[in-house]
This record gives C-alpha cells, structure tokens and sequence, in this order.
C-alpha cells in the first residue's frame, strides 16, 4: 500500500525523514567543526589543515623528527570541508537557486519557514560567504606572504651578518694573541687590517676600528641598506654592546 | 502473509539534487581516497580538488542552461569567473607557502647550528693558541702538546665537546692532532648542508660540517657544507 500525499515536494513521512536528516546535518557541520577544527580552522577551506599539517612537518623536521602521515582525523576534516564548500552548499543552492529563477512560485507565494527553504537559505549563505570573502582573503594573504618572505629575508640577513661578525672576532682574537713576527697585534688590536673576503660579502660590508685592546666592528647590510650592527669586541675576544640599526633592530 | 510496500515519492528536482550531491561526494570521495597519500595532505586534497573543480564545472553549466534569463547566466558566469581563479590561485599560494615555511624552519635550524659551532670551536683552539704563543722562549711545547695539555685525554677521533645541557648532542671531534697541526671537526646529523653528496666526518651524506683548523699562524674557518 502507499498513500500519496498533497505536499508538494515529498511523500508523507519522507518530508519529516529527510528534514531531520538535513538539520542532523547541519547539526553535524557545526559540532564537527569544533570537534575536527578545535583551533577554529575555517572548515571550507580545507589547504588550510594540508598547510598547518605541512608546517608540523617542519616543525618535527626542526627537532630531527621524522614527518608523520595525516591522521584520520585530519584527513576526515580535510575531506568533510572540501565536500562541504565544493559538493553539497553549492549543489544545494545553485539547483534550487535555478529552480526558483527558472519554475519557482512567485515570491509572495512561497510559504515561510519550510525546512527545505532553511537549507537552501544555509547553503547559500555557505556558497555565498565562500564567494563574498575570498577576493579579500586572496588578496590580505598575498599581502601576508609578502611581507613574512620580506621579514623572513632580512632575519636571514642579519643571522648572516651575526654569523660574518663572528669570524671577524675570531679573526680579531688571533691577531691580539699572535707575535708581531707572525703578523700579529702583540696583545693589540692596533694595526689589525680586516682582511678582504671578510670585509665585504654577500650579505654586508664590515668596518673595523681597533684600539690597544678594543675593536669597534660596524656592519652595514648590502641586500638592505639602510641596516646595520655595529659590536665592541674587547681584549679577551668577547663580542658585546651589539647594536642593531633600522629593520635590523 | 500479506506483502506490503512503500513507496516514496520524489519530486524530480529533488531526485536530480540527490543524484548531483552523491555523484560530486562519490568522485571527490574517490579523487581523495585514491590519491597517492604521503606525509603530507597536500598529494590527496589536490587530486580532490581537481575532481570538485571538473564537478562545480559540470554542475555550474548545468545550472546556467536554458531557460534561464540571460542576465542570470551572466551573473553566474562573473561570479566563477572571480570565485574559481581566486580559490586555485588561494590554495596554491597556500601550498607554496607552507613548504616554504617547513624549509625556512630548517633554515633556521642550520643557522642556529652553525652559530652555536661557531661559538664553540674556535674556544678551545684560541686558548691553545694563545697559551703556545705565551711559552718564554726557551721551553717550546708543539701546538699538538698545548692542547693535549689543556684537554685532556684528547686524541685524534676524540670527542672534546661538554654538553650544554640535557639532550645536547652536539659534538667537537678532533680530527687532526699533530705537532703543528690541530683540526676540529663538527657535523650535524639531520640538517642539509649546501652539497647533498658530500661526505661527513662520521660517514653520513649531505649534512652541514664546520671546520676549524689551528696552526702557529691562527685559525683557519671552513664551512665544509
């Protein structure tokens, strides 16, 4: 036996069956964005997840740990987001979206609160906030990689300038301790000549003023100008008054 | 016994909805799962996307065919036309950045571990120096026996690194102990150095080793790798 019903979208019973399977759904979505995505990851876009678990990588590789394989649950966060932004919000609204453009009721004619209206009225505003907010996340995370991969560059800048200097104290420390018959400061720096491959590199040229038993070391960037680190190296050989200049600081 | 049965009816829109969103769940479910999986998500989620893109593609000009207006066709059409290439050029961007992250940590790591050599060796080989060149005259001791004398139980192959702290594992190990001559050596054992074929000290390939080499004259520094 089966009865017909005078709904207009489903058979009696179905109707109620497959709206609380909906709002299980949509239920399901919120619950599982905090359970999957406990760091508030935005779930519809799931590169973010490969990219944090890409950086995890790094960060193991850092401490001389082998890169681990995703876990399921990662890899279930990944999935459920991708079919979420991609398969079911837009399937759902652009179907119904059409439907409504092309055979729907007229507007004052829809009758208020179905749940099917509810989940079209969800999907869209999934499929819709995806569309309204990527422009911008495009175009402040261009500007975000720009400026860590600037940052970043003139960090490296300075670690190798910190580096440089560092050889020129130990170039510094051998000239106070070696006998002038050697070519050596005789227990000063006076008349210490910085030799040329640590004068000027790659990364900064280096100007030393030496005293009796004190050398001022100066460094001014190359690849950033205006940057600089200027250091006192003392009789012992210790480094110290470091002084960073501009973005160096 | 009485057979009975149920039937349900769809109304067709809903059915095609239903045959849509199990046909995009299966193909990306699949581009996913079948995707060569490594340590990274990116292999899996890529192959998928690919999959949602063709899918959102067929499903967008299922959407704008006829009867629909023209001006909504249009609207659709610019919308993807944004959305799509800013969504790749997102996630690709992301992706570039990530691994460029991951290796600039590693970067860092070298650095550190190069600054810390840096500071370390030439320690040992300064005072050795010093205390040679501080001998009167009359009673020379080789640079070789300076640093015997001032470390202890020091051969060639030993190991003359202090532990900073726990889980220090850096080493210092004299390579050359001769009369004129001392060379120390320092390697890491999971950071790249520039040449992925050189061999290391403790028979290892590609990782980053200082040097430092000590004669009457001072120090000589080189960045093996």
């Amino acid at each position: 036996m089966y009865q017909k019903t005078e709904s207009s979208e489903f058979a009696s019973g179905f109707f109620w069956q497959i709206c609380l399977l909906a709002f299980l759904a949509i239920a399901f979505v919120l619950y599982f964005q905090k359970i999957l995505w406990p760091d508030d990851t935005p779930a519809l876009f799931p590169w973010v997840v490969a990219a944090g678990h890409t950086i995890e990588n790094g960060l193991l590789a850092f401490g001389g740990r082998p890169a681990t394989a995703p876990g399921g649950r990662e890899e279930a966060s990944v999935l459920f987001g991708l079919l979420l932004a991609a398969v079911l919000s837009p399937t759902i609204f652009l179907l119904e979206w059409r439907r409504r453009r092309v055979s729907g009721p007229a507007r004052h004619e829809r009758r208020p609160l179905r749940v099917s209206g509810v989940i079209y009225a969800l999907s869209g505003v999934i499929v819709l906030s995806m569309a309204v907010t990527i422009l911008p996340i495009t175009i402040a995370s261009e500007s975000a990689r720009s400026g860590l991969r600037h940052s970043q560059a003139v960090l490296s800048n300075r670690d190798a300038v910190i580096y440089e200097m560092n050889l020129i104290d130990i170039d510094l420390s051998q000239f106070y301790i070696l006998p002038k018959e050697l070519g050596g400061g005789n227990h000063s720096y006076e008349g210490y000549r910085l030799p040329q491959q640590l004068a000027t590199t790659d990364d900064a040229r280096y100007i030393v003023t030496a005293e009796n038993g004190l050398a001022d070391l100066r460094a001014t960037s190359v690849r950033f100008p205006s940057c600089w680190v200027s250091a006192k190296v003392d009789s012992a050989g210790t480094m110290g008054e470091w002084t960073f200049g501009e973005e160096f600081q | 016994m009485e057979k009975t049965t149920v039937t349900i009816e769809i109304k067709q829109e809903v059915s095609i909805t239903l045959l849509w969103i199990a046909a995009g769940v299966a193909a990306v479910s699949l581009a996913f799962l079948l995707a060569p999986h490594s340590t990274e998500l990116w292999p899996a989620l890529n192959v998928a996307g690919i999959a949602a893109a063709i899918y959102l593609f067929a499903l967008l000009l299922y959407v704008s065919r006829g009867p629909l207006p023209f001006r909504w066709r249009a609207i659709v059409g610019i919308v993807t036309i944004v959305v799509v290439p800013c969504t790749a050029f997102t996630w690709i961007r992301m992706e570039d950045q990530s691994r460029w992250q991951a290796a600039q940590v590693m970067k860092i790591r070298a650095v550190v571990g190069k600054g810390i050599r840096l500071y370390e060796m030439p320690r040992p080989l300064v005072k050795t120096l010093a205390a040679y060149h501080e001998q009167s005259p009359g009673r020379k001791e080789s640079l070789g026996d300076v640093f015997r004398r001032l470390h202890k139980g020091a051969t060639a192959g030993s190991n003359i690194y202090k532990p900073q702290r726990e889980g220090d594992t850096m080493t210092m190990i004299v390579e050359t102990l001769e009369p004129d001559r001392v060379a120390l050596v320092s390697q890491e054992t999971y950071v790249r150095g520039r040449d992925l074929g050189f061999e290391n000290y403790n028979g290892q390939k590609g990782m980053v080793q200082e040097k430092f080499i000590l004669t009457e004259r001072g120090i000589t520094h080189v960045s093996e790798n």
